[in-house]
């Protein structure tokens, strides 16, 4: 507000403008001392008074002295105070600082219109108000005998001190924080030596932590630290070191000792199960580059390795495969719960394949002789939906195996014999295993397994239909088997039968000729069994005849029957009369004369049959039951049974080797040895070594399949 | 004539010691014998012919320069397979290992640098004859594989036996060269 005066334009005189600046020079004064002043309004017009009709450029200098003055003086008092620690040392900085920015604000709102008017078309030569008076203090408090080191010293000593657990005084650190910001101090001397700091502490950290501490704790205390350093950011620090502080920790953490933490120990937890652990290592890994990669390797390496401890140790075939569900289950929940990152589950896919794998054939064989218990009658372990799912968690493991033709050969014969033998748990359960492997691997690998159920039903049909026409009273059931769909059986036609039997056979072989002319039947004895009445005329003063009910196989039967005609009878003589396969009799003379149900007496007594060893009917046989059953022998399997299907299955391989060979060279005529091995990978379909390969081509050369070119040994050429 | 017959063999054989040597092999190689220790007749008159001898004095001298007719890599080759042919029961496929190594030992002297390390390890190893594919490819690896094995490639398409060899070879090497 300018003073008008009655006459004329208004003059402002000299004196006046001295008057003027004496009363302002007063008020910074106390503003400056005090804080405060009293009459704000009239400075304020006095104030833009002086502006209007003064010299502003004089003003300015004239404050900015004041200014300067003041905190030179402030500066010199701070100096010379003593200071306990290094608390208060901050503190009385940061009183100073806060009085200076109050007195600042409140001048530049006096001199406002100074600022408006002058300084701000000045900018390039003059700061504002505020700035100037930011920069005195930078100029005269912190550049002056190291006020600013010894603060920022301070600064960082405290916050060591807070790290090491000590309580700080938070709210003052933010003020001086705060203030080095508002200087531009900041970036320039405070930043560095933090981030210097910290990384220093926490390489020391890492190092005696990990020394000293498990795994798990280890992960426990880098939790923890990452929340402290957040928290003192977020509180006192401010966010724009946000980033690198944490960075900071991560790296010394966690980055520089990822091998170290992963070895020492990953295998433990993983061993223990311990989710939780699991999952906080992942998560702290996940932060680090290549944390997570290295965390898969040793994924990867744990179940390979556990993993061969499972399938290798031949000690442990009984339970393999019960093992190896169990612990895909468990690895199963430790990667959902701990890992949930799609690279872990691929690297649990590949580790199951490899180690698998290793051991060639016997998981396969194994994993079928598993279904096969648990298909049976008899298996009362699983409700119908514990089957299912355990059957369908086998066929996860059944996916890995590389050489699926080997356990279609055991699945094959096993399945055979419980349709044969009747069996079979349900006939439901048998058609849902079916689909599940159809589903697996296509309609080709269950063509024949679905061919044998449709034997069984078809033969089913028949026999009803031969029961109607031939009306006879004698209890017979007939399964007629299509070569091709079932195992290779060895034909046993030499075996003599009894002569009844043989006339009924005889009467269903007309039958069933009779509605399919073209084909051939042979009977396969070895799969055949029967129930016999039997009667033992006990020597004893006690006259009463032992009467049973046995269940035999047909083998069993065939030499029981000899002894209607014969008391004794010599090893040698049961071989001719009964034409029986010689292994085969002896492990069926086994069966009855010495296992655990003596129909027949061995003479002499012992395990093994020899061709001086006589038999007759045990006159004194007692059983508590019966009805008695002595058919075991077919449904157990032997080792040489195991041993044959796998040499057939190998043999079968050999034959495709070869047909592969010959197909491939015919359509190519020539081909070199890289590219002929690389083809025959892709269109065989169980594992080989190159080995194999190279046997079977030399073979065809032998054969003159195919020859070598003459001025080139690495390729071949067709032979036609 | 049965006269010149006993003169070619005399002239063979006044050429070495043994009846059975790498000049008796070349002679039979040119005169294009199928059958070991017979001649026919044909071959007789067609291989001297071919020899340019039409003296005794002439098939003397030819005898002692037979050397020449292998030193062509080419025509070396030709008559190393030829010898399988020869060594062998004319009934056979295969060759079987005495013969084999006895043939060995008299063609590939001086051309095979691990020819006695081969003799060993066919000799104790469990096959009994050799066929014709092994018998030729030998020499590729005689003249091709360094004597440290280094070039040798198992991934390639050499027999199983060279790569067993190969197999067998190898740790004996380093163990004599460490």
């Amino acid at each position: 507000m300018v003073s008008t005066q009655s006459t004329g334009p208004p003059v402002v005189t000299g004196d006046q403008l001295e008057e003027l600046w004496t009363r302002l020079q007063l008020g910074l004064s106390d503003i400056l001392s005090t804080g405060d002043t009293r009459n704000k309004s009239s400075l304020l017009e006095d104030a833009d008074n002086l502006c209007i009709h003064g010299d502003k450029q004089d003003l300015y200098k004239k404050i900015s002295r004041e200014i300067e003055d003041h905190m030179r003086g402030c500066s010199a008092s701070f100096c010379k105070l003593d200071f306990p620690d290094q608390t208060a040392f901050l503190r009385e900085l940061a009183d100073v600082w806060l009085k200076h920015s109050k007195q600042t604000y409140l001048i530049r709102n006096i001199f406002n219109y100074l600022e408006r008017r002058y300084v701000i078309s000045q900018h390039h030569q003059l700061l504002p108000l505020w700035e100037l008076g930011a920069q005195t203090f930078r100029t005269e408090m912190m550049c002056v005998q190291n006020v600013s080191g010894r603060c920022i010293d301070s600064v960082l000593a405290l916050i060591e001190q807070e790290r090491c657990g000590d309580v700080i005084d938070g709210s003052l650190i933010g003020t001086i924080t705060l203030m080095l910001r508002k200087l531009d101090m900041y970036r320039s001397d405070f930043e560095e030596a933090f981030l210097q700091q910290t990384n220093e502490y926490y390489r020391r950290q890492a190092v005696a932590q990990l020394h000293s501490t498990a795994v798990p704790e280890y992960l426990g205390y880098v939790t923890r630290s990452l929340e402290e350093e957040e928290r003192r950011l977020r509180l006192y620090l401010g966010s724009s070191s946000r980033d690198q502080v944490i960075k900071t920790v991560e790296t010394n953490l966690i980055g520089n000792h990822i091998e170290g933490l992963l070895e020492k120990g990953f295998d433990a937890m993983m061993d223990g199960s311990r989710f939780m652990e699991l999952q906080t290592l992942s998560t702290l890994l996940s932060r680090v580059p290549e944390g997570v990669y290295h965390m898969c390797l040793y994924l990867y390496d744990y179940i390979k390795k556990r993993g061969l401890e499972i399938v290798m140790n031949p000690e442990k075939d009984k339970t393999m495969v019960h093992d190896l569900l169990e612990f895909k289950c468990t690895i199963d929940s430790i990667i959902e719960e701990s890992f949930p990152n799609e690279d872990c589950v691929d690297v649990k896919k590949k580790a199951f394949e490899e180690f698998i794998n290793k051991r060639p054939n016997k998981p396969a064989e194994l994993i079928a002789k598993f279904i096969d218990g648990k298909l049976r009658s008899g298996n009362k372990e699983q409700n119908e939906e514990e089957l299912e799912d355990m059957l369908d968690r086998v066929m996860v493991l059944f996916r890995f195996i590389q050489g699926k033709d080997i356990f279609e050969a055991f699945y094959k014969k096993d399945l055979a014999k419980r349709l044969l033998m009747g069996k079979s748990a349900s006939i439901d359960f048998e058609k849902s295993m079916l689909a599940k492997l159809k589903r697996e691997c296509g309609s080709q690998f269950t063509f024949k397994l679905e061919g044998m159920f449709k034997d069984i039903d078809v033969s089913k049909d028949l026999m009803s239909g031969y029961k109607e026409k031939d009306g006879s009273t004698v209890d017979l059931g007939v399964t007629v088997l299509t070569t091709g769909y079932w195992p290779g059986y060895t034909p046993d036609t030499a075996v003599v039968i009894p002569s009844q039997i043989a006339k009924t056979l005889e009467r269903y072989k007309v039958y069933y000729l009779a509605k399919h002319s073209g084909r051939k039947l042979s009977w396969q004895h070895s799969l055949s069994f029967c129930t016999i009445r039997a009667s033992f005329n006990t020597t004893s003063e006690k006259k009463v005849d032992q009467r049973k009910e046995l269940s035999v196989s047909a083998y069993q039967g065939v030499v029981l029957f000899l002894f209607n005609s014969a008391t004794k009878l010599s090893y040698p003589q049961i071989i001719e009369a009964t034409g029986i396969e010689e292994e085969q009799l002896q492990r069926t003379l086994q069966s009855l004369a010495c296992g655990k149900v003596r129909v027949l007496r061995k003479t002499p007594q012992g395990k093994d049959i020899d061709t001086g060893d006589s038999f007759e009917v045990n006159t004194d046989f007692k059983h508590k039951l019966f009805k008695i059953k002595i058919n075991q022998v077919q449904t157990k399997e032997t080792t040489e049974e195991n041993t044959n299907t796998t040499e057939k299955v190998f043999q079968d391989r050999q034959y495709q080797i070869d047909a592969a060979i010959v197909r491939v060279m015919k359509a190519r005529k020539t081909m070199t040895h890289p590219v002929l091995v690389s083809e025959l990978y892709n269109q065989l379909k169980f594992p080989v070594k190159p080995t194999d390969l190279k046997k079977r081509i030399e073979s065809l050369i032998e054969r003159d399949y195919m020859e070598r070119l003459k001025d080139d040994i690495n390729t071949y050429h067709y032979v036609a | 004539t049965v006269d010149g017959r006993c003169k070619v063999r005399e002239a063979v054989v006044s050429t070495q010691s043994t009846g059975y040597s790498i000049n008796a092999l070349i002679f039979s190689w040119r005169l294009g014998v199928v059958v070991q220790g017979q001649i026919t007749r044909e071959e007789f008159t067609n291989g001297l012919m071919a020899l340019g001898c039409d003296s005794v004095d002439k098939l003397k001298s030819r005898v002692s320069q037979l050397d020449n007719d292998i030193r062509h890599p080419t025509k070396f080759k030709d008559f190393y397979q030829y010898t399988f042919t020869f060594a062998k029961d004319t009934g056979a496929k295969n060759l079987g290992i005495e013969d084999a190594l006895r043939t060995w030992k008299i063609v590939l002297a001086g051309r095979f640098s691990h020819l006695e390390d081969w003799c060993t390890f066919i000799a104790q190893h469990d096959r009994r004859s050799i066929t014709r594919d092994t018998w030729n490819l030998l020499l590729d690896f005689a003249s091709t594989i360094n004597s440290d094995l280094s070039n040798y490639d198992e991934e390639g398409a050499w027999p199983i036996l060279i790569d067993e060899f190969v197999g067998w070879l190898r740790p004996r090497i380093n163990t004599s060269t460490s």
